[in-house]
């Protein structure tokens, strides 16, 4: 495992049972999940000081969309640098999606062998950055 | 009026003039009053003209409101065609949306489950062994729902006019090697024969993705009517395009066939033989076109079908 543990992973998605399911594989991966099912909820926890090595986010959710989480992350400078992977059913991204930043994106249904390297990418990635994310 | 005269000629021009005008003023009575036999013949077949005329002048206006009905109908049902069409679209991208995170909940959980087992201890229990053979059977399964899903998707995807094409470099003969890995499983599980002839690279500006798609839709059908027996693939530059050639021997397609295949929905292989949407071919010759390519199939029925992917360098 190269994860930074003490960095969590966050998970917005509103389908329960997939975010469940995510959280488990990752938890048992020796991650630390914050999983939130609204996307409002998880904006408010990164304002509160959650610092995640990296955010899994769905787009279609009720209440606030994952575009307009995403919208909403860039506007503060803090956390627009926390980096997002977009996990979506939507099998075609419509142009706002893709003009909101260059976010990676990974169409559901996707294979672990998949998702695993991408999230222990970046799990690197911010154990070997200076600054604060390596705290 | 010019008919300013009384004679017979100057009676019968203004009639005619009438009767041009759309209009007669010779009646039954005005015949049948006639003092002059002859001028009475005249009028009367004066009478015959003009009735002939209205008569043919009515069918004619008659003929063209039906005309223009029969367009007025056909414009309206080629709009519901297009409306119930792109209903059917729009379903058919909301069906596949809605079956995906339950199929990303799925994936995630079969891969889950299977991730452990791949080490093999040689005293391992027969239930364990079975266990294992069940869960890669879910785990196929799984992908061939996913795959129909992705299939429904593009549909709707490509006759909304939506195929964009995500291009970048390309070496075909890797593509192709990709494809061929996966297949490797299911290959050997056939003991089908699979030769490829591809000695050198063939770089090209791509959609990876989906030419990728392309070549899996095409050795899936290869081993899917191949009857078992042995599949030959090329990849090679043939005069300045890019050209993959995957050839069966198995059952083939009936030239009265072969026209279909391409089509959308094409039931002829997919209801007869074996389970599917019938898209694959549609969809590989939807991506080839695309890319600027096209695609062709030589095939006899009991010999094997040859089907030949040009892309432009």
């Amino acid at each position: 495992m190269s994860a930074s543990p003490r960095l969590p992973l966050m998970i917005v998605d509103d389908d329960d049972d997939l975010r469940d399911a995510l959280a488990d594989i990752m938890t048992a991966q020796g991650y630390e999940v914050a999983s939130f099912g609204d996307a409002r909820a998880a904006l408010a926890a990164l304002e509160g000081g959650v610092t995640p090595f990296l955010i899994l986010l769905d787009l279609m959710m009720p209440g606030m969309s994952g575009w307009e989480f995403r919208a909403a992350q860039l506007e503060n400078p803090t956390l627009a640098v926390i980096p997002v992977v977009v996990v979506t059913a939507a099998g075609h991204l419509s142009d706002s999606a893709r003009t909101l930043s260059s976010v990676e994106v990974l169409h559901k249904p996707f294979a672990l062998e998949i998702l695993l390297p991408v999230v222990a990418r970046y799990a690197a990635r911010a154990a070997n950055a200076p600054g604060p994310l390596t705290d | 009026m010019p008919w300013a005269g009384n004679g017979p000629t100057d009676r019968i021009l203004m009639h005619l003039a009438e009767i041009g005008a759309g209009r007669c003023t010779i009646t039954d009575d005005t015949v049948a009053s006639e003092r002059d036999p002859e001028m009475s013949q005249v009028l009367l077949g004066l009478l015959v003209l003009y009735e002939d005329l209205s008569y043919t002048s009515r069918q004619r206006t008659e003929a063209e409101t039906a005309l223009r009905l029969v367009a007025e109908q056909r414009a309206r049902l080629l709009e519901d065609r297009r409306q119930a069409i792109a209903a059917r679209d729009q379903f058919l991208a909301v069906v596949a949306h809605e079956l995906r995170t339950p199929l990303a909940t799925l994936t995630l959980l079969v891969d889950c489950l299977i991730m452990p087992l791949h080490s093999h201890s040689p005293n391992e229990p027969s239930d364990v062994v079975v266990q294992k053979r069940q869960l890669v059977m879910l785990k196929r399964q799984v992908e061939r729902l996913t795959t129909l899903v992705v299939e429904m998707l593009d549909v709707s995807r490509i006759t909304g006019g939506g195929l964009e094409l995500s291009l970048g470099p390309v070496d075909l003969r890797d593509v192709v090697r990709q494809v061929l890995d996966r297949f490797d499983l299911d290959i050997q599980r056939r003991h089908i024969t699979l030769t490829v002839n591809a000695p050198d690279p063939v770089p090209g500006i791509w959609d990876a993705a989906r030419i990728d798609q392309v070549i899996t839709h095409l050795i899936s059908n290869a081993l899917k009517y191949g009857a078992g027996r042995p599949i030959e693939v090329s990849v090679r530059v043939v005069a300045s395009q890019a050209v993959v050639v995957i050839r069966d021997h198995g059952i083939g397609i009936a030239d009265e066939e072969q026209s279909k295949i391409f089509g959308p929905f094409a039931p002829v292989l997919a209801a007869t033989h074996h389970a599917g949407l019938g898209l694959s071919l549609w969809m590989a010759q939807q991506i080839v076109q695309a890319s600027g390519g096209r695609i062709k199939v030589d095939s006899r029925p009991e010999q094997g079908s040859t089907f030949t992917v040009e892309l432009p360098l």
